[in-house]
């Protein structure tokens, strides 16, 4: 093993960290030094970004989508330098719900905020955000756990890895989704918008509006603090910047000519360059019913992370009685190593409550013996099994032979 | 490198396949692990290896073969390893029209997305990199990026043809990606074919038809074109795989120890 190693970026230094502490070797050698020549509390060159955790999983940092009950399932959160497809449902009710808890979570977090609309003006996003309920934490600054560790000090520079779930961490806020944010607190974060309407020239025509969002964006992470680059020196905190295209390749932003999918994929992959080399954390949606199942496909390539919301319009299923819709997973980050996180089932549904959205683990109802009647169950069979055609009578008992 | 994988295949540090094109396709599925198993398979055995990477930055292949044991920054810096950053190069020209800071391969081979929309400049600059050593690798991640990026699917048969004959005059060989899950156009010949035509190994990665497992990941079937000697016939070997942080399990279908 090399004694001295150079890395591109602090993030993957905190990740090269944690991959050693796997492997329990040369841990020792890197951290003490930091701890027992330097007096000072270094964090040993790790990265602390306030509002991000490092994955349990895999190393990789992560900032929280705003639902933790999402958050969960996607292993800890959306990874920082990824993009995250969310596939919006057919009246967008739902999608337009998760960008607003996600440009929440960045507020409440911190992050700066970057918004493109092609469709409505972003502020009309901005002013509507759900409003943090008293459980979760204001944007203190990390305790320091000064307890001096005498075995295990090898960790004690190392980022505290925390559970999403719980409601007391930094990482993962509780909203109120009937009531807005405070616009003062909104405007304290770094926040750029760009909508696209026809008063800006693209350059070549409409198929330019691609180029010309990808062009601001850039500018917009070029020599500030979301840039990787920059070495520690202390002048610029690193941040995460959200970036948050909504209902984007949807008709408005798409030209006439036939080749949008071309367009639409030379865009993600560039984003994916950009997001790879910054400190951004990309959410687009996308309208996928209206594209073709190929087209759908190569879109999902060129993502690192893709869910779908189908909600129910019109669902007499009882089995779904409780549910607004079934999330569907197509594809989870595997970024930096072989494998990736899975959650424990595939079987999601969400629910929009009063004044919070949550996603669970779907189960059937418990298989009660055939003996035992119960009103409950009647129902349910009849409606899942409708009676024959021919107008017979269905019988409650099972034939026995 | 998976181990497992080399035994079935035969191939091991002192019988590489070379001279050959081995293209890696999956259906619904990711199968970039292939990739790593490649580059940390060469780079163990001393190769010179050239990566063009278009899906992902070098760093996810950087972390991901240090789990295989090869550390790909060092063989950079040694010139065993050429990485070319077509994932930047394409920012670049997307952004600025030229990219100038990045090194000179991948300017060149990036101009197809200006103009004619070809991979001619592609092909030259690999070209470039083998052109006086042996036993040398070409990965590229990934050919149906291309088709995404407005590549015709001629043009891409043409690319394909060319790196066959690059391989068979150079010693070298070509590794690269195609995700099936692309449609063609039935006016002019499938890409998939093309490639299926002129690779000498082929290794399919699809998921299980009884859907998703936490045991057995997907199916791989390994195809072998023998074109020397008398055997015309060769089975294709289909194993079911389950991959782990540091490598991939190949068993025989239905041995998996969840079932037995």
């Amino acid at each position: 093993m090399p004694t001295r190693m150079f890395f591109e970026t602090p993030l993957n230094f905190v990740q090269y960290l944690i991959h050693l502490r796997n492997w329990g070797k040369f841990v020792c050698s890197v951290v003490m030094k930091k701890v027992t020549f330097t007096k000072r509390p270094a964090k040993g060159g790790a990265v602390q970004v306030h509002g991000t955790v490092v994955s349990l999983h895999n190393g990789l940092l992560l900032v929280s989508t705003g639902i933790p009950s999402l958050d969960s399932v996607l292993g800890g959160g959306v990874p920082l330098g990824s993009v995250f497809l969310l596939e919006e449902d057919v009246h967008t009710r739902f999608s337009t719900l998760l960008t607003k808890y996600f440009l929440a979570e960045g507020v409440t977090s911190g992050h700066g905020l970057y918004v493109a609309s092609a469709n409505a003006n972003p502020d009309v996003l901005l002013n509507a955000l759900p409003k943090p309920t008293s459980m979760s934490s204001t944007r203190s600054s990390q305790q320091k756990n000064d307890n001096d560790m005498k075995i295990a000090f090898m960790y004690k520079d190392l980022p505290k890895n925390q559970s999403s779930l719980s409601g007391v961490s930094r990482y993962g806020h509780y909203y109120d989704i009937s009531c807005n944010m405070d616009k003062s607190e909104v405007e304290k974060c770094d926040l750029k918008s760009l909508h696209l309407t026809d008063e800006i020239s693209y350059g070549e025509g409409k198929n330019d509006m691609f180029r010309y969002t990808l062009k601001h964006l850039k500018q917009c992470i070029n020599n500030s603090r979301y840039e990787m680059k920059q070495k520690n020196s202390g002048d610029q905190q690193l941040n995460v910047l959200r970036v948050v295209l909504p209902h984007f390749a949807s008709p408005l932003w798409c030209g006439d000519k036939p080749d949008n999918i071309h367009n639409i994929v030379r865009f993600l992959h560039c984003l994916r360059a950009v997001a790879r080399n910054s400190m951004i954390a990309c959410l687009v949606t996308i309208p996928t019913h209206l594209y073709h199942e190929n087209e759908v496909a190569m879109i999902r390539q060129l993502v690192d992370t893709s869910i779908e919301l189908e909600a129910f319009v019109g669902e007499k299923n009882p089995v779904f009685k409780q549910y607004h819709g079934l999330l569907k997973i197509h594809k989870l980050p595997r970024l930096n190593s072989l494998v990736n996180f899975v959650p424990d089932s595939f079987d999601l549904a969400f629910e929009l409550k009063r004044t919070k959205f949550i996603i669970e683990y779907m189960h059937l109802p418990p298989d009660i013996s055939e003996t035992a009647s119960r009103q409950g169950m009647d129902e349910t069979n009849d409606k899942l099994h409708p009676r024959s055609a021919c107008g017979g009578v269905s019988l409650n008992k099972k034939l026995d032979f | 490198m998976f181990e497992e994988l080399n035994n079935i295949a035969g191939w091991s540090l002192k019988n590489l396949p070379t001279n050959k094109m081995i293209l890696i396709s999956d259906w619904n599925t990711d199968a970039s692990f292939l990739l790593h198993h490649f580059l940390a398979f060469y780079l163990k055995a001393n190769s010179k290896v050239v990566l063009a990477h278009a899906a992902q930055s070098f760093i996810h292949y950087n972390l991901a073969c240090s789990r295989l044991g090869v550390n790909l920054e060092r063989s950079r810096n040694n010139g065993d390893l050429i990485a070319l950053n077509l994932l930047d190069a394409s920012l670049q020209q997307y952004v600025e029209g030229s990219c100038e800071n990045l090194s000179l391969d991948s300017e060149e081979c990036l101009n197809f997305l200006f103009g004619d929309n070809s991979l001619k400049h592609l092909f030259k600059v690999l070209k470039r990199c083998v052109e006086n050593t042996k036993d040398a690798l070409i990965i590229l991640d990934d050919v149906t990026l291309f088709l995404g990026l407005g590549v015709s699917q001629k043009d891409l048969n043409y690319f394909v043809h060319y790196m066959d004959v690059l391989c068979k005059s150079n010693n070298c060989t070509f590794v690269t990606l195609f995700h099936q899950n692309f449609a063609p156009n039935i006016s002019e010949p499938s890409p998939y074919l093309c490639c299926q035509l002129y690779a000498s190994y082929e290794i399919e990665v699809k998921g299980l038809e009884s859907g998703y497992s936490k045991d057995v990941h997907g199916v791989l079937t390994l195809k072998t074109k023998e074109t020397e000697g008398i055997k015309t016939y060769q089975p294709h070997k289909v194993m079911h795989y389950r991959l782990t942080d540091r490598s991939l399990q190949l068993l025989a279908p239905g041995t998996s120890s969840a079932v037995l």
